[in-house]
């Protein structure tokens, strides 16, 4: 049982990452490869601002979200821009870009030492049916609850959120309809780029350190999501982050042998095949 | 770089002959003459750029040739230096064995992780190898059990030779391997050569740039794709044995996402199928940044920010800056010379083709025509897209020897119908016999090897392929070699493909393309890539040509010729013709057989002349108030008046 709680919780905020690579394919046909690096940059500003200069948690975490939006904007800006009518794989491969960049950076600037920042919340943890819930994980439910609400909300009713939809459906049909497209993408990348910033702030407190290689196993929680929900569906996406989630969390807790480290890493490299070889399509994603 | 016009063969062979001596050579005339210049040190640094560059030639093959994304080659590297420590290590067996085997476990890992992405359509292989490499760097390979116990995992490396008998740090052993590095990697780059030589290397380019369009000409796309993947993967297996070895030690710590990342950095910096300009780049990115202390751990940055402004600018890579610097060279000889010549279009061909007899030899013979009336039956046949009926138990007979025609209005189902005969789309219900056998079930390059030929509505072909490359694509399944054979470039390899090269030369003559066989399709202009098509669909010797629209993009003049052409098809050639044309006229002059489609259902059929008179023909054309054998009075009275005819 606690088990299921901790892994439907770590599950949430994989589901983050999985919108944000969603999102991004909808809108572009590419893989965001750079969609946990982001927010695994920014967080540093987090960890520069609240660790190192001991200013409250918030104003670090503002500072991460300014950050990871501002480099997912350039990024649009100074390259997706230029590649509208790349294909699917040069688009994909410009993400890659974006990966190795903030990967060397982070390599460059912050290998050696692990950085460590105050979690959000100190009290105020509550028991769920013998399940201790730390408010860490109490405020990570929530936010996702919100976020998650919010997204939904601004892609279904707003104006600009339909016309992303839209763009995303048919690219030539929208902008023939007025759709602004260059505003379009930026406003999709900064989502995403906010998506990362707050999944990352959000598992955190869970890893406990800050270190180069942060991102790279959380990101294949988030890609994993992503695929078992279809790649084009956000609600499969949150599905998917799900299930990932408690499946990472049973297999760490039931399967541990001492010869194999992270067996959790392996077990996403299961899920992945099983759903290629046996449901393509996903959990909730339409068939090509 | 396209490699579409082999150099003699014995220019190859001195070549190839020549790399290899060189690579043995030179490290050793340098390791015995001047032992001081040069330290064991540097000789290991070179013999890991040139392990990298191995790699990198593996990316470039997936990525450049094949189009696929690996995220986790550094997860192969690793596979191949552990297995090779596992065999020199622990069963203590000379290093040369080695790096077989950790070739062999790149090929097998790089099966089991990619046949399960690689028969879906899309960037599933980029997911999965990432994945794989994270799962690799983090559980597979610090694991105990891969070293046999202790706490960091990793193996020495001996350079065993044989028995107790190693390759040690002195300088002349150090020559010695990267001597045999070199020539590894000189064996590494003749495979991918011989990849880009073959109906290999066409079938992957093929399919990068259109899956459809590579099935359609009988290449089974799941099968390339994989073959890529597993010749990259065991190009990867070695190269992580060779840099291995360079070191003495593997550690697990080597094999990171940044390490894939910098491999696709290089091969795409380098320029995607441009493979001597990415061993450039991979040597230059390895030991460059130890020669210049100044960016010294900004390597993989630099490196990222390159691959970025590579995409964006100048997406062809450093590999093609020679041929740029070429052409602007000899523009400039040009413009001194006075000669400007800004009409780089020759004059467009004739349509003309030569006489029917060299025709049929090099269009290959029938198979022996079998006594059935009837080459296809289509009996039934409902295809939906969700909740759409694009063909709604359509039916139809295409006798040998006959053209038939299919027309209809747009939106009727014909293409779809089309797809459902070639194989692009399945049926739902329903059964196509193909010459008395049963082929709904069978995929696209299975049908197409059983005699179908089949043209689209958007010329069927490579578009990024040479003239040349297209119509050797088209003959991929009469290149009866085996895939292991021409890796390795066999004999009969090279017979079948001399072949193939000439009856593709004699196809270019005979289409009056001869100036343009080096130029990529998309160059030429609608008709000419009709007239491309056209033979590269006689090409592989089909019963059954299907034409989608053939006179779409056909000048009037040509579309008149057309309906000669097709009668020329039948008459001479004896082939069986289905088409699809919304020329009315055209149809009705050349056809056997006609039948009607509309709302996915055959509405009428007969002759020609049957087939003009039907109502439900008018109907599904012009509306039902329409009548054909009567002149309507609102068309026939202005203009009796203007002409002063009555009639």
């Amino acid at each position: 049982m606690q088990t299921i709680v901790v892994g439907l919780i770590a599950g949430t905020i994989y589901a983050l990452l999985a919108a944000g690579i969603t999102l991004v394919y909808k809108a572009t046909r590419a893989v965001n490869f750079a969609q946990a690096e982001v927010g695994t940059l920014a967080i540093y500003a987090t960890w520069w601002v609240s660790g190192k200069h001991g200013q409250p948690w918030w104003v670090g975490a503002l500072a991460a979200l300014g950050l990871g939006i501002a480099i997912a904007l350039l990024f649009d800006r100074l390259v997706m821009r230029k590649l509208v009518t790349s294909s699917q794989i040069t688009k994909t491969v410009a993400t890659i870009g974006l990966l190795g960049l903030l990967t060397g950076l982070e390599a460059r600037w912050f290998a050696g030492s692990a950085k460590i920042f105050p979690p959000p919340l100190t009290h105020g943890g509550i028991t769920v049916a013998g399940v201790p819930i730390s408010p860490t994980q109490e405020l990570a439910v929530v936010v996702v609850a919100v976020v998650a609400f919010a997204l939904a909300l601004f892609l279904r009713r707003s104006r600009f959120g339909l016309a992303i939809l839209a763009s995303a459906d048919d690219p030539v049909a929208a902008q023939l309809m007025g759709v602004p497209r260059a505003r379009v993408s930026a406003v999709t990348w900064a989502i995403a780029g906010a998506l990362s910033v707050i999944a990352c702030l959000l598992i955190e407190p869970t890893v406990g350190v800050l270190s180069p290689g942060f991102a790279s196993t959380l990101f294949i929680y988030g890609l994993t999501a992503a695929l078992l929900g279809g790649l084009t569906s956000l609600p499969g996406a949150f599905a998917g982050g799900l299930v990932v989630g408690v499946a990472q969390a049973e297999v760490q807790t039931h399967l541990l042998y001492p010869q194999v480290p992270g067996p959790e890493n392996l077990a996403m490299l299961v899920i992945v095949l099983v759903v290629l070889l046996l449901r393509p399509q996903g959990l909730l994603g339409a068939r090509e | 770089m396209s490699g579409s016009v082999a150099p003699p063969r014995s220019f190859r062979k001195a070549n190839i002959g020549v790399l290899l001596l060189l690579s043995v050579a030179l490290p050793l005339a340098t390791a015995t003459a001047m032992p001081k210049l040069i330290s064991s040190a540097n000789w290991m640094l070179g013999a890991e750029a040139i392990a990298t560059a191995v790699a990198a030639v593996s990316i470039n093959l997936l990525l450049g040739y094949a189009g696929q994304l690996s995220l986790g080659h550094a997860g192969l590297l690793g596979a191949g230096a552990f297995a090779s420590g596992v065999i020199t290590s622990r069963n203590g067996l000379p290093f040369w064995v080695g790096m077989p085997t950790a070739l062999v476990v790149g090929v097998l890992v790089a099966l089991v992780i990619g046949l399960p992405a690689l028969r879906l359509r899309g960037l599933y292989l980029g997911i999965v190898t990432l994945v794989f490499g994270i799962a690799m760097e983090y559980s597979v390979l610090p694991g105990t059990w891969l070293s046999g116990g202790g706490g960091s995992s990793g193996f020495p490396l001996p350079k065993r030779v044989w028995g107790s008998h190693l390759l040690t740090d002195t300088q002349l052993d150090s020559g010695i391997y990267l001597a045999i590095c070199l020539v590894l990697l000189v064996l590494v780059c003749v495979v991918d050569d011989n990849v880009v030589r073959t109906r290999l290397g066409r079938a992957m380019r093929a399919l990068k740039e259109n899956e459809a369009v590579a099935a359609a000409h009988g290449v089974n796309v799941t099968r390339y794709k994989l073959l890529a993947f597993v010749v990259s993967g065991g190009m990867a297996g070695l190269s992580g044995a060779m840099a291995g070895h360079a070191s003495y030690s593997v550690s697990s710590e080597s094999y990171t996402l940044l390490l894939s990342l910098q491999l696709l950095t290089i091969a795409v910096v380098g320029g995607l199928g441009h493979r001597r300009a990415v061993v450039v780049t991979a040597l230059a990115f390895q030991l460059l940044p130890d020669a210049i202390g100044a960016v010294q751990g900004y390597q993989y940055a630099i490196g990222a920010a390159l691959l970025l402004i590579t995409v964006t600018r100048n997406p062809n890579g450093l590999g093609e800056l020679p041929t740029l610097i070429r052409e602007d060279l000899a523009r400039r000889r040009a413009e001194r010379a006075g000669a400007v010549d800004d009409d780089d279009e020759p004059a467009l061909p004739q349509f003309g083709m030569p006489s029917v007899a060299p025709r049929a030899q090099m269009y290959g013979v029938l198979r022996e025509p079998s006594a059935r009336a009837n080459l296809l039956e289509v009996s039934d046949v409902t295809v939906r897209f969700g909740g759409l009926t694009a063909v709604d138990h359509a039916g139809l007979v295409v006798p040998r020897g006959k053209i038939v025609g299919l027309i209809g209005p747009n939106g009727a189902g014909k293409s779809t119908l089309f797809n459902a005969v070639s194989g692009l789309v399945r049926c739902e219900s329903g059964v196509v016999t193909y010459d008395g056998q049963e082929i709904q079930d069978l995929r696209a390059d299975q049908r197409a090897r059983l005699g179908i030929a089949r043209g689209f509505q958007h010329v069927g072909l490579a578009l990024d392929l040479s003239v040349f490359d297209n119509l050797l694509l088209a003959q991929h399944q009469l290149a009866s070699y085996g895939d292991g054979a021409a890796l390795v470039m066999m004999p009969s390899v090279r017979r079948h493909e001399s072949e193939l090269r000439a009856r593709a030369t004699s196809a270019v003559a005979s289409l009056g393309l001869a100036d343009h066989a080096d130029k990529p399709l998309r160059n030429l202009s609608g008709g000419q890539q009709r007239l491309v098509e056209m033979a590269s669909l006689l090409l592989t010797g089909p019963e059954l040509v299907m034409l989608d629209e053939p006179s779409a993009g056909m000048s009037p003049g040509a579309a008149e010729r057309l309906a000669d052409r097709l009668r020329d098809l039948r008459d001479s050639l004896g082939r069986t013709v289905l088409i699809i044309e919304h020329n009315v006229p055209l149809v009705f002059d050349c056809c056997d057989l006609v039948y009607v489609l509309d709302a996915g259902a055959v509405v009428a059929s007969g002759t020609p002349a049957q087939v003009a008179s039907d109502a439900r023909v008018v109907d599904a054309y012009f509306g039902a108030q329409a009548n054909l054998s009567e002149p309507r009075p609102a068309m026939t009275g202005p203009r009796s008046d203007n002409s002063g005819v009555t009639t």
